[in-house]
């Protein structure tokens, strides 16, 4: 029992969740210090428990990196961030112990918890949107629940536990075995946020406060991505969902000019192209997928503490609001570094992930892909990559003036900044470290890619004045459809009612009266339950049950 | 020498050399392509756009 305790303690992810709950136990500086220390405390926690060559480790120490900078951006700005950062505890906490944990139901459990802390998070926003799109959140994550609980249960029948083994998803040999294996990759695209259920994501990541979305960024589409390529590595039709997804953020980011939204719609695509690495599957897939579920955690997460960098100095949320920064400024060399990975620029994890791509053995036998995935990497690079530097520090967008800015950036968001961006080089450059094995980065991949990116540019320079916003306007997505759709059903049910009223009273008060009478023939005076002779035989039966009920679960 | 010159002949050149070694020139292309049909397929959407920027806010 001891030993078990124990064990649960040295656990990263549960160490992290009672960490959260301790944390209301301190006040002021303390709970400031004790919220810091903890992801780091969690990281030797990781060490001396993990076995440092699984993906699992990789992918939960980057979390926990994310997590102290994120902390450290937190308790650098003056908002109500202070919550978010106590609340990622239970989200990290949560979401490591889905990584670490191999047993369905346990992760059903994380994921719901995930959920709670997501949404108050996203709650803590505190600005006109925070509290509806806190609300989509938590629809679209409940209905993903319920589709994996279905899928948990469903496994439970068919296989008698909840241990996650490979062969079983592979299986569409029964109904029941079909029903388990959708409805849990249902769940799962549900989570990675793919179109028609996306603005939970887009919304939800830009409504919470700028470290808040740095945390909500990192974990739970990836964690979804991870199970993904755990269970259905290889599944072809992921291929097509991903080039679909990549499109889609494509277009949606060229017409925004919500920084954050940006970056939004930039997550949906690099989800795309790593749903193309899970749908090629085999060794070369998952180790694609692998690298860059992980780095892409670590660069999604700096460009996200980026832009709120910018927000923090410019005090507004979309590019043609920014003010003129200075040269060299630290948020310009993060920014840099953070686009450059999301346009695959050589030297940056974004170009790994695609170098990967480009050599395994599927895309080899279809070309085709190849030019998909390079289309994809230039819409990206074109309508992210090149878009925010431009626009946010190109000189002609600025309506601020330079006299109206604070320059005075903390200390500790530096650190913050300057720990990812270091995290963010050491990936691109030493891939290695990651994959295990030294990767020839200068062939022809190489110089095609920058070929592909200088093409973008160019694509930039002549045509990037067309995609210019100068006011605020909304984008309509699918959720405009559902509530059109829903909208006008919801009339045409209510107009129906209101027609036939007449004719609906006289139908319920017969179901009424048929109801009454049943329950005459089973609980009346002379009724077939009453007529049974000993009732006591019948409560002694019932408390009978119930206590073998009790002592057997 | 201007830096914005030294930069331009420096990335023409990786070009070039890449262009004649490799397949470079249709990969540029494709990403030129690429761009003028984000630009395209975008405008094309920006039909759906609503004017109003509080339209989520009082619609949702």
């Amino acid at each position: 029992m001891i030993k078990i305790f124990s064990e649960l303690l040295l656990h990263p992810g549960i160490f992290l969740i009672l960490a959260y709950l301790f944390s209301y136990l301190f006040q002021g500086v303390a709970r400031k210090i004790f919220i810091i220390i903890s992801p780091i405390a969690a990281i030797f926690l990781l060490f001396l428990t993990v076995d440092y060559r699984v993906d699992e480790f990789y992918l939960s120490l980057v979390f926990l990196v994310v997590l102290a900078a994120g902390c450290l951006l937190a308790y650098s700005s003056k908002m109500n961030d202070k919550e978010n950062a106590q609340l990622a505890l239970l989200y990290f906490g949560a979401a490591i112990a889905v990584i670490l944990t191999a047993n369905l139901f346990l992760i059903f459990i994380f994921f719901e918890i995930m959920l709670v802390a997501a949404t108050f998070m996203i709650f803590n926003g505190n600005n006109r949107l925070s509290s509806t799109a806190g609300i989509t959140y938590f629809k679209f994550h409940i209905l993903a629940g319920i589709l994996f609980l279905i899928g948990t249960i469903t496994h439970y029948t068919e296989y008698g536990n909840f241990n996650i083994t490979l062969q079983n998803f592979y299986d569409f040999s029964t109904a029941t075995k079909q029903l388990m294996n959708v409805s849990i990759l249902l769940s799962l695209l549900i989570n990675i946020a793919t179109p028609p259920c996306s603005y939970w994501l887009i919304e939800g990541y830009a409504a919470t406060t700028p470290s808040g979305s740095v945390f909500l960024s990192v974990a739970t589409t990836k964690i979804a991505l991870f199970l993904i390529t755990k269970l259905f590595l290889g599944y072809h039709c992921l291929i097509y969902i991903g080039i679909f997804m990549g499109i889609y953020g494509i277009l949606y980011a060229a017409l925004e000019s919500n920084i954050r939204r940006i970056l939004n719609f930039s997550i949906i695509t690099q989800i795309g192209i790593i749903l193309i690495a899970i749908g090629i599957g085999g060794s070369d897939g998952s180790e694609a997928a692998i690298f860059m579920i992980v780095t892409e955690s670590v660069y999604i997460a700096l460009s996200m503490m980026c832009a709120a960098a910018l927000f923090f100095s410019s005090k507004s949320k979309r590019y043609f609001q920014m003010a003129e920064l200075p040269r060299l400024n630290i948020i310009l060399i993060s920014c840099l570094v953070a686009f450059a990975s999301i346009s695959s620029l050589p030297f940056t994890p974004g170009y790994v992930g695609k170098y990967l791509l480009y050599n395994s053995e599927y895309v080899l036998y279809n070309p085709w892909l190849k030019y998909v995935i390079s289309s994809l990497t230039a819409g990206i690079a074109f309508s992210v990559g090149i878009k925010i530097p431009m626009f946010v520090f190109g000189q002609k967008f600025h309506h601020k003036k330079k006299e109206e800015l604070q320059h005075k950036m903390p200390y500790i968001r530096k650190v913050a900044l300057m720990s990812l961006v270091s995290v963010t080089l050491v990936f691109g450059i030493f891939p290695e470290i990651v994959l295990g094995r030294k990767i020839i980065l200068f062939d022809d991949i190489f110089f095609n890619q920058i070929s592909l990116l200088l093409g973008a540019f160019a694509g930039f320079f002549l045509l990037g004045k067309f995609l210019i916003v100068r006011k605020k306007y909304a984008l309509l997505e699918f959720e405009w459809i559902y509530r059109y759709v829903f909208m006008k059903l919801y009339d045409f049910v209510r107009r129906l009612i209101l027609s036939r009223i007449d004719s609906l009273k006289e139908d319920c008060i017969n179901i009424y009266q048929k109801m009454i009478d049943n329950l005459d023939i089973y609980f009346g005076n002379n009724g077939r339950l009453v007529s049974i002779k000993s009732q006591k035989n019948i409560t002694l039966l019932a408390v009978f049950v119930l206590i073998v009920l009790i002592i057997t679960l | 020498m201007d830096k914005k010159l030294f930069i331009t002949i420096l990335l023409s050149s990786v070009f070039v050399f890449s262009a004649f070694k490799y397949d470079g020139f249709s990969y540029f292309f494709l990403g030129a392509l690429v761009s003028a049909g984000v630009v395209l397929l975008s405008l094309l959407l920006a039909c759906f756009v609503k004017k109003n920027s509080d339209y989520y806010d009082k619609n949702i």
